[in-house]
């Protein structure tokens, strides 16, 4: 069946079997690898998280026809004229990335949290990105990234932002 | 036996357009809407049906209005939608209390009220609070439509009343006035993204004047192929507001958790651990000064 949604900003048409998710067809057919399966397709990791329609979802969990019509941004989609979105900045800046594997998950949920609410407390964040799981960071570097974009980061370096 | 060669997949936006489709298709359908639980089902060949029909994108099944004293919710309003509708967050709070617990953001943002009723979860979050709020939920086919209960739409661990070619269109309930308060408390392995090992949902009706309970609805889920209610326990409920009465509600349960478990691996932490959730309630109902040393929440 033939699959027409928007891509990162382009109008994509492509061809796809009935039982593919949109993870499945964001990889396979359109090669943009950077949201991960993790769990296997159980919605429990968010390594796959995607925007769509400005709300983040699994995109192990929507298949591809669903997003029918829609609008998706993948952290492919982030960058523009070769510059890193400032959230991808800030977690290389917060060495919030190590294995680098829920890292694009991770960003997106952030990212759609902040679309939604550009100044979220710390409470808010862990709550936003509580669906993805980091086995490497510790989540505090990561939450560190999002208040620096966020303008409520007094973490950064272990000391308060005005602190020496 | 014929092999089983895969789905194929229908998109309607309107629901007449749906339920023709369904009239003449001759095979089995799957209705799918936020897909947290079916997409996962059939990834595993858990279910094999010939036709799945997306129901997310029909307008006329999202979103929530209040009409004649009952708030109506469409079966694909989102998690999300209902954790934030001003009308569920001031007429229906209780379930406003659950969605906001289900799950992730992600699965919040897919999840629907009808799916969480077509998974008849035993742990479903939303199944204690719709019984107190004495939900209503309508099923229609291309035969006609029926309103039930939904005490008789769950018949137990993920099964339903639903035929085979019925799906859940909306859901309504009457308004909790200002007369009432309600709340949803949830116990699992961790305090989001989880399943519930226990849940427990209240409607309360106070009559201020004479400090006193005029009407009591409780459920409770995770205990039993499905989530109930517990009759006598609200009877008892009912009276003046006394220092005791968290006492015997934290009795109460333990016994409804003795009466429905005994002899599973989980009754001797459940019949503690509903106490510690009769506490939050109290702390969510009535506030931090309705429990012995004022307690914060949570």
């Amino acid at each position: 069946m033939v699959l027409e949604m928007t891509v990162n900003g382009k109008a994509i048409k492509v061809e796809v079997n009935p039982n593919a998710r949109l993870l499945d067809v964001l990889r396979e057919n359109l090669g943009l690898t950077g949201a991960k399966e993790g769990c296997s397709g159980e919605g429990e990791c968010g390594a796959c998280t995607v925007i769509m329609d400005g709300k983040a979802v699994n995109s192990c969990l929507v298949l591809a026809l669903q997003a029918r019509g829609k609008e998706i941004i993948t952290i492919e989609g982030l960058e523009s004229n070769g510059e890193l979105d400032r959230l991808q900045q800030a977690f290389i800046d917060q060495g919030a990335i190590q294995c680098g594997y829920c890292t694009p998950g991770m960003i997106m949920a952030a990212k759609a949290l902040l679309m939604g609410n550009p100044h979220p407390s710390e409470a808010e964040i862990r709550l936003g990105i509580a669906g993805n799981l980091c086995r490497c960071t510790g989540y505090l570097k990561i939450i560190s990234a999002i208040q620096e974009v966020a303008g409520t980061n007094l973490r950064k370096g272990g000391q308060d932002d005005d602190g020496v | 036996m014929t092999e089983y060669n895969g789905y194929s997949f229908f998109g309607p936006s309107t629901l007449k357009e749906l339920l023709e489709e369904v009239a003449l298709f001759d095979g089995s359908i799957a209705f799918l809407a936020g897909g947290t639980d079916l997409i996962i089902e059939l990834k595993k060949g858990k279910k094999k049906p010939h036709l799945v029909i997306d129901v997310s994108q029909i307008p006329e099944l999202n979103g929530v209005h209040e009409e004649n004293g009952f708030l109506h919710i469409g079966s694909a309003t989102t998690f999300s939608q209902l954790a934030r509708h001003p009308l569920i967050v001031e007429k229906g709070l209780c379930l406003a209390q659950a969605a906001r617990k289900i799950g992730s953001e992600q699965i919040r943002n897919r999840g629907t009220l009808g799916g969480n009723i077509a998974s008849a979860s035993p742990a479903g979050d939303c199944l204690p609070v719709l019984l107190v709020l004495e939900a209503m939920i309508t099923l229609q086919n291309p035969d006609g439509v029926r309103r039930l209960p939904l005490s008789q739409v769950l018949q137990g661990s993920g099964r339903t009343c639903l035929t085979p070619n019925e799906l859940i269109t909306g859901i309504d309930f009457p308004v909790l006035d200002g007369g009432y308060v309600s709340g949803f408390e949830k116990l699992g392995s961790r305090t989001a993204v989880t399943v519930a090992k226990l849940n427990l949902a209240a409607v309360i009706k106070v009559d201020q004047e004479n400090h006193s309970i005029t009407e009591a609805r409780i459920a409770v889920g995770a205990l039993g192929e499905t989530a109930f209610r517990l009759p006598d326990l609200e009877q008892n409920l009912v009276g003046e507001i006394n220092p005791f009465l968290l006492h015997l509600f934290e009795d109460m349960l333990t016994e409804t958790v003795d009466n429905a478990i005994s002899g599973r691996y989980s009754h001797p932490y459940k019949r503690e651990a509903i106490r510690g959730l009769a506490e939050d309630m109290f702390v969510n109902l009535f506030g931090a000064s309705s429990v012995p040393g004022g307690r914060t929440h949570g």
